[in-house]
């Protein structure tokens, strides 16, 4: 018995389904149209419910990248909608999981008298980019040096790909996840 | 005309330049029955490696035994299409497989469970069986094999995906212990068929997440 792609009902998931097809033989203008069409859908799917208005930007941005990384898992047989879903709910749950998880460490942090010493309003500490530069010394080494090369020093994905020895794809994730770290250690 | 913030924007623009054609996972069953058949080789191989159990004949018209061993398999089947089926994020609507797995799995419990308190007489610690290090024999590439090959897939459920990979493997290491080991007493199956399973599923547990993470 074959599998029915049920996405007859509805035309534009159904030309996403078409475009990912297309996506996955290489052809970038079918992808760009595709993932300029995904992202606001996607944008309107997760911040229902969502406590910060601009959680939904970035979860979305998560949720591109992993249509990018998943594109080999989608099946021209199988309506598209199902698939995206599936990723945009494993994204935005993802994404809750590690703010609250860190928002936990935070709260029970300041039960200690010490945070407050620590602190960047402290008149010992010298300001923001103490507080950057220590938000970077919990980033593992990898991906310190990797969100350093390129945000900081300046060097292009590519560049840092090849003395990394990683894919360009890869050095891309990695300094983005990193920035969105950073962003959630700094408030 | 589509509109989207600017970093947005941009990431679009660099996920669109490095887009390279892929290779599409094939069908789940295609992935599945390669990893089964080539599991089943070698727990046999395993099972003529370590000699068949000198009552094998006999208990295989033992209708427990045999009740035992079917719904083992069917649970390690089942595990098995389960975890392959998972590395695909929506499953490709079959999402009822994880239902049904989870069901035979907690059948297999209730079994031994039942087993254990109607005929446990001892438990035997104290003393070491061979038994253990061929449960690990019997796993080690098995499980290395279907991890391998969940990894190529992109799962959103991977502790779910760590349990179902370590049932489909010891579902057969279980089979493959049974038919080797001469023991039926369910104290030395609990502590030396299945213990080292649970052991291989709480190392897998602590260290799987960075397997299937995406």
């Amino acid at each position: 018995m074959g599998i029915v792609n049920d996405n007859s009902q509805n035309p534009k998931a159904d030309s996403w389904g078409e475009l990912a097809v297309r996506s996955q033989s290489g052809d970038k203008r079918a992808y760009r149209q595709l993932l300029l069409e995904i992202a606001p859908y996607i944008k309107s799917r997760i911040s229902k419910g969502l406590a910060n208005e601009d959680w939904s930007e970035e979860i979305m941005q998560e949720v591109l990248i992993s249509v990018h990384k998943s594109l080999k898992s989608y099946s021209a047989d199988r309506p598209f909608k199902p698939w995206l879903n599936a990723i945009t709910q494993f994204r935005r749950t993802d994404f809750l999981r590690k703010h609250y998880k860190n928002k936990n460490v935070n709260e029970a942090s300041q039960e200690n008298s010490d945070i407050f010493s620590n602190d960047v309003t402290h008149d010992t500490r010298a300001g923001e980019l103490v507080d950057i530069e220590k938000a970077l010394g919990k980033i593992p080494e990898k991906q310190r040096k990797i969100f350093k090369l390129i945000k900081i020093e300046g060097y292009s994905a590519a560049e840092v790909a090849k003395e990394m020895d990683m894919s360009v794809s890869a050095v891309k994730v990695s300094a983005h996840r990193t920035a969105g770290k950073l962003k959630e250690m700094l408030g | 005309m589509v509109r989207v913030a600017k970093e947005t924007s941009n990431i679009i623009d660099d996920l669109t330049s490095e887009l390279e054609p892929v290779k599409t996972l094939k069908h789940p069953i295609k992935r599945a029955l390669p990893w089964f058949i080539f599991a089943i080789l070698y727990v046999l191989s395993g099972i003529f490696l370590l000699g068949v159990r000198g009552d094998f004949i006999s208990k295989l018209n033992d209708s427990t035994y045999i009740f035992e061993m079917s719904l083992v398999l069917v649970m390690s089947v089942s595990a098995t299409m389960c975890s392959l089926w998972m590395c695909i994020p929506d499953m490709r609507g079959q999402k009822w497989l994880v239902a049904t797995s989870l069901t035979l799995i907690l059948v297999v419990l209730a079994w031994i469970i039942t087993q254990a308190v109607m005929n446990i007489d001892h438990t035997p610690f104290g003393y070491w069986s061979h038994c253990f290090s061929d449960a690990v024999f019997f796993g080690l590439l098995p499980a290395a094999s279907i991890v391998f090959m969940s990894m190529k897939g992109r799962t959103i459920q991977p502790y779910l995906m760590i349990l179902m990979n370590v049932i489909a493997v010891s579902g057969l290491g279980y089979i493959g212990l049974r038919i080797t080991c001469a023991s039926d007493d369910i104290g030395h199956i609990c502590v030396f068929h299945i213990l080292p399973y649970i052991a291989l599923g709480a190392v897998i547990g602590a260290i799987g997440r960075r397997f299937y993470r995406w």
